[in-house]
């Protein structure tokens, strides 16, 4: 008898604790539409290391299917937004860690979108937290245009561009990365 | 022990553990969840009477660490931004100041000192301005006389709440770049700073 109630007492225990964790939802979700993003014109970086990076050729435009990479992991930022400025440190270190690894660097790249800002503001964030990969202003708000809720900085946005000059959203989250090694290794899984 | 208690402290136990995620969830949600939203207001709601080569009217108020910012400590020494934000707590606002926070070394290499200005009172600009990091520049309270500040430059809103604006006063005293702005958006920095740079280091 007694056992019976400690098997069921440890039951309870452990379905309050799942339930617990079903609750927890770290990152608040967005969804993304993927035709939208594509399509969407960008300011090229000025920066010709920036541009070789990205695998851009010359031009003032781009689309988010040229970038030549596997995965592209969108950062929408804002010089701004205080998050972001916390967060920057651990966004530098992630693309420290892509770039350490080897074949990675040439898989995955970066880019910053600096949602509402002006190429000065985007240059101001960019020297202020000397950040190494390419930062493009997104004045006008454009990308907005791609995702379903307004958007809240930063915002991280995995893709993955196709041959066929189209987008597959992969990742999504909205918040700071924080850990840039847990952050990693989710992309990570998306590459194999 | 009884088994009715091993069964309620089990219970107990495991109500708190599973919590506890939970709880962590709402500490890691981005801090602009903080943020209220009024919606769309009316872009300005005053016209101030104040021009560029006027002098700035003068005045001394409570800041949050403590002491009191006033207008004549600056004189002949540095260019004063004076940044008057809406309200506490409010899109736009909870950003505008983080980005004069990064652009510091831009204001200090054109001798300028950046001085924040609410009409909210000191523990609600504290605890605002805690989540924006340490800011390097002063922010004082306009609370009581409510909005009298405000009122002096002419950008005390029908609602009790300023306007966006932005006042530059040279070492002199002199009024050199008004920009009172639509309250929804965000003054370019790169307009402030050129208005700055044309000060030059008079």
């Amino acid at each position: 008898m007694m056992s019976m109630r400690i098997v069921s007492a440890v039951s309870i225990f452990l379905m309050l604790t799942v339930a617990g964790l079903g609750l927890c939802d770290t990152s608040k979700q967005i969804s993304v539409n993927a035709d939208i993003l594509a399509d969407l014109n960008f300011n090229s970086p000025e920066n010709l290391a920036d541009k070789k990076y990205l695998g851009l050729s010359d031009g003032k435009n781009f689309k988010l299917p040229q970038v030549k990479a596997r995965l592209l992991i969108i950062q929408i930022f804002s010089m701004y937004c205080p998050i972001c400025q916390r967060d920057a440190h651990a966004v530098n270190e992630l693309h420290d860690l892509i770039q350490k690894v080897p074949g990675l660097r040439d898989e995955v790249k970066m880019l910053g979108v600096g949602t509402g800002n002006t190429p000065y503001e985007v240059n101001v964030f960019r020297e202020k937290f000397k950040v190494a990969f390419p930062l493009i202003p997104d004045d006008n708000f454009a990308i907005q245009k791609a995702l379903s809720d307004e958007i809240r900085t930063p915002t991280f946005v995995v893709v993955k561009p196709t041959a066929a000059g189209k987008l597959e959203i992969v990742l999504t989250k909205v918040g700071e990365i924080k850990e840039s090694g847990e952050f990693l290794k989710k992309i990570m899984e998306k590459l194999n | 022990m009884s088994d009715k208690t091993i069964l309620l402290k089990t219970f107990f136990l495991g109500f708190v553990i599973a919590l506890a995620p939970l709880w962590a969830c709402w500490a890691s949600t981005p801090a602009d969840s903080s943020i209220y939203d009024p919606g769309n207001l009316k872009p300005m709601d005053t016209s101030t009477s104040l021009k560029v080569g006027d002098i700035a009217p003068g005045f001394s108020l409570p800041t949050i660490s403590g002491g009191s910012v006033s207008l004549d400590q600056f004189r002949n020494t540095k260019n004063v931004v004076l940044s008057f934000v809406p309200a506490a707590w409010t899109p736009v606002c909870s950003q505008q100041w983080p980005g004069y926070n990064i652009a510091r070394d831009i204001f200090e290499k054109l001798d300028t000192v950046v001085i924040g200005i609410s009409v909210d009172n000191i523990p609600t600009l504290h605890a605002w301005t805690q989540e924006m990091g340490a800011l390097w520049f002063p922010v004082a309270s306009d609370f009581w006389p409510h909005g009298l500040v405000a009122g002096k430059y002419g950008v005390l809103r029908s609602d009790g709440v300023s306007e966006r604006a932005l006042f530059l006063i040279d070492k002199k005293g002199v009024i050199r770049y008004i920009d009172v702005h639509d309250i929804n958006k965000m003054p370019k920095l790169e307009d402030l700073i050129k208005a700055l740079e044309k000060l030059g280091n008079n």
